[in-house]
């Protein structure tokens, strides 16, 4: 179900070697706004990402049925965890908030203890901010069962445009 | 037959009930299963949250796109719309538009939601939706939010029922669980009662049979007593009869002969009635030892004494009774002492000896010599007594000692069958035995054995004259 994608830039290098220096700049329409607790910006406190930025993260690929579709979807995206390593974060649980004002904090370990993807792809097409864009928050619920529960059905937050680490 | 039956039948309930129990079980487990696989729920079924989202972005596009119209530059129609359409394209994918379709309101929601996307592409042409464009807008929305509050209306019933009936089946389901359960308590309970009460029969059947068991011992006792006194009486009368016919006959002769007889026939017959005499008081005499010794009359008193000097004592006697036998006396003491000393009733050790002594005189021929032997052996004091006489069948060595058994080949000799077994009982009172070595035809040894003791004889070694003065104490 999931697969690893080729990471189609150094990026994971490129991190590891700048760990704690700035980020670059948001050159695009900024899609995603992480703030709070962490430790790399590129605008005052917050970390800004465009598309490009968000196509640069090391891609992964999922397979899984979610509960509002049907039949199995494949995704296509970066892990949650790859984003917080990238941004330095320092906390534990983050405050998800989506395009209407949807707002939901889900503990950080989530993202370790699973591959939960943040998808900017459904079935080769790109998520638009009418449907569920810029990003998806996808957990692999077909692998786990325990994910298979209301508990963490909230947690699959669409339209995901904001990120406060706590 | 009737008892057979009755097990097999208990038999048959006692597995019904264990196949109730496992019944009762299965349906416990698997209604448990069916609720546990219910309990899980969809987030499609959390549909009234689906329509209340879609509701307020309806809402906050019109107020926006109102705003707009009332002159504010800073609106933000675009997003409002992206987010209308995006909650218009949830309800309108697979778990959200087959519920709408459950609620009969799918075909209505298509073409006001078709309606509302293409008011907002009309607002994305230029010059953003024209004039006209605001009240138009507003209609659709109105129209789109008038469903939606109908929808939530529908769908509140529907999620409502849903969950009574969810309720209802998990009731139903728990009562069939419970139900078991009270199944299950009770085939249990059944169980342990036919355990208990079918213990409780055992148990009376052992006390039963363990009494039918003590009822036969107390059987097969009567009986040996019953059959010690027929023998008895048969083998009394039988060696009484010899006697008193020796009385009769000379008495007789006497009468017949009238005043002919002279006084050495006098005396000669005279003579003969009184061993027949003799024979017969011996004869009650041993009886009554055998009938103290069974009443538990007899008692036992224990004292040290010399068995060499006791032993020479009684052989010494038996040579003036009998004068043309040879009775050899050998006595092998312990070295620098001359005494055997040993623990015992002296009264009784003399009546064995004697009965020992009699026995070789009588079972073995008067040319022979008879061996008594007083040595101390292996922590014991051994006394005995040999003859080169008839000897013991070997078959019969196990009834040896039963009262009023007699060797066959003692047949033609009088005797009681009581004076063996009584010597044997004397001997075990004193914590003593006697064991017998025998050849057919070669004769016969029999020991009497005693616990030996070191202290010295508190009666020197004299026999016969202390034995009034006994000191020793009853053996209860």
């Amino acid at each position: 179900m999931f697969g690893l994608v080729v990471a189609f830039l150094a990026l994971a290098s490129a991190t590891g070697a700048s760990a704690q220096s700035a980020l670059p700049p948001p050159e695009g329409e900024v899609l995603l706004r992480v703030s709070g607790r962490i430790s790399r910006t590129n605008a005052e406190d917050e970390a800004h990402f465009d598309r490009a930025m968000i196509e640069a993260l090391p891609r992964h690929a999922l397979h899984t049925t979610t509960s509002v579709t049907d039949g199995v979807r494949s995704f296509e995206g970066f892990l949650m965890r790859d984003l917080l390593e990238l941004v330095g974060a320092n906390g534990t649980t983050i405050t998800a908030t989506a395009l209407n004002d949807y707002v939901i904090d889900i503990p950080i370990s989530d993202f370790t203890k699973f591959d939960v993807l943040a998808a900017y792809r459904m079935d080769d097409q790109a998520l638009t901010t009418q449907d569920k864009g810029p990003l998806w928050i996808v957990y692999p619920r077909d692998e786990h069962r325990e994910l298979q529960d209301i508990r963490y059905d909230y947690r699959w937050v669409w339209q995901l445009i904001h990120i406060e680490v706590r | 037959m009737k008892s057979g039956r009755n097990s097999g039948f208990a038999h048959v309930i006692n597995v019904a009930i264990i196949a109730a129990l496992a019944v009762f079980l299965g349906v416990a487990l698997v209604k448990l299963t069916e609720i546990e696989r219910n309990m899980r729920i969809n987030a499609a079924e959390n549909m009234l949250w689906v329509i209340y989202q879609a509701h307020v972005a309806s809402l906050r596009l019109d107020s926006e796109i109102v705003r707009g119209t009332n002159g504010a530059q800073d609106t933000d129609v675009e997003r409002r719309f992206d987010v209308l359409v995006s909650r218009l394209t949830l309800m309108r994918e697979g778990p959200q538009y087959r519920y709408l379709e459950t609620l009969g309101l799918d075909r209505e929601f298509l073409s006001l939601s078709d309606a509302a996307i293409d008011m907002g592409r009309a607002y994305g042409d230029p010059p953003a939706g024209g004039a006209a464009f605001p009240v138009q807008a507003h209609e659709t929305l109105q129209r789109l939010n008038a469903w939606l509050a109908r929808a939530a209306n529908a769908a509140m019933v529907r999620e409502w029922n849903a969950i009574g009936e969810r309720l209802d089946s998990y009731r139903h389901a728990l009562w069939q669980v419970l139900a078991a359960i009270l199944g299950i308590m009770i085939s249990g309970a059944v169980l342990s009662i036919r355990l208990v009460s079918t213990l409780r029969r055992v148990r009376s059947a052992e006390r039963s049979l363990r009494a039918a068991r003590e009822l036969e011992k107390e059987l097969e006792r009567e009986r040996a007593v019953s059959r010690f006194y027929r023998d008895f009486a048969s083998t009394i009368s039988h060696q009484f009869r010899t006697p008193l016919a020796i009385i009769d006959s000379s008495m007789q002769r006497l009468s017949r002969r009238g005043e002919r007889v002279t006084a050495t026939e006098i005396a000669e017959r005279v003579g003969r009635v009184r061993t027949a005499t003799r024979r017969l008081a011996r004869l009650v005499e041993r009886t009554l030892d055998a009938a103290r010794l069974d009443t538990g009359q007899i008692e036992v008193h224990l004292q040290s004494f010399d068995l060499v000097g006791l032993v020479r004592g009684i052989c010494e006697r038996h040579r003036e009774h009998t004068p043309g036998r040879r009775i050899n006396f050998v006595a092998a003491g312990r070295s620098g002492s001359a005494e055997i000393c040993t623990r015992c009733d002296p009264v009784m050790i003399e009546h064995i000896v004697d009965n020992l002594i009699s026995n070789a005189v009588k079972y073995s021929p008067p040319d022979k010599p008879v061996e008594v032997r007083v040595e101390a052996h292996d922590g014991a004091a051994l006394c005995s007594v040999r003859d080169e006489g008839v000897g013991i069948p070997a078959r019969e060595m196990p009834r040896l000692f039963e009262r009023f058994f007699r060797a066959s080949t003692a047949s033609g000799v009088p005797g009681t069958g009581i004076g063996l077994n009584l010597a044997r009982n004397l001997a075990r009172m004193q914590g003593g035995d006697i064991d017998v070595e025998t050849c057919e035809g070669a004769g016969s040894t029999f020991t009497l054995r005693l616990p030996l003791v070191e202290e010295a004889p508190n009666g020197g070694s004299a026999a016969g004259e202390e034995f009034a003065h006994r000191e020793g104490q009853a053996v209860p």
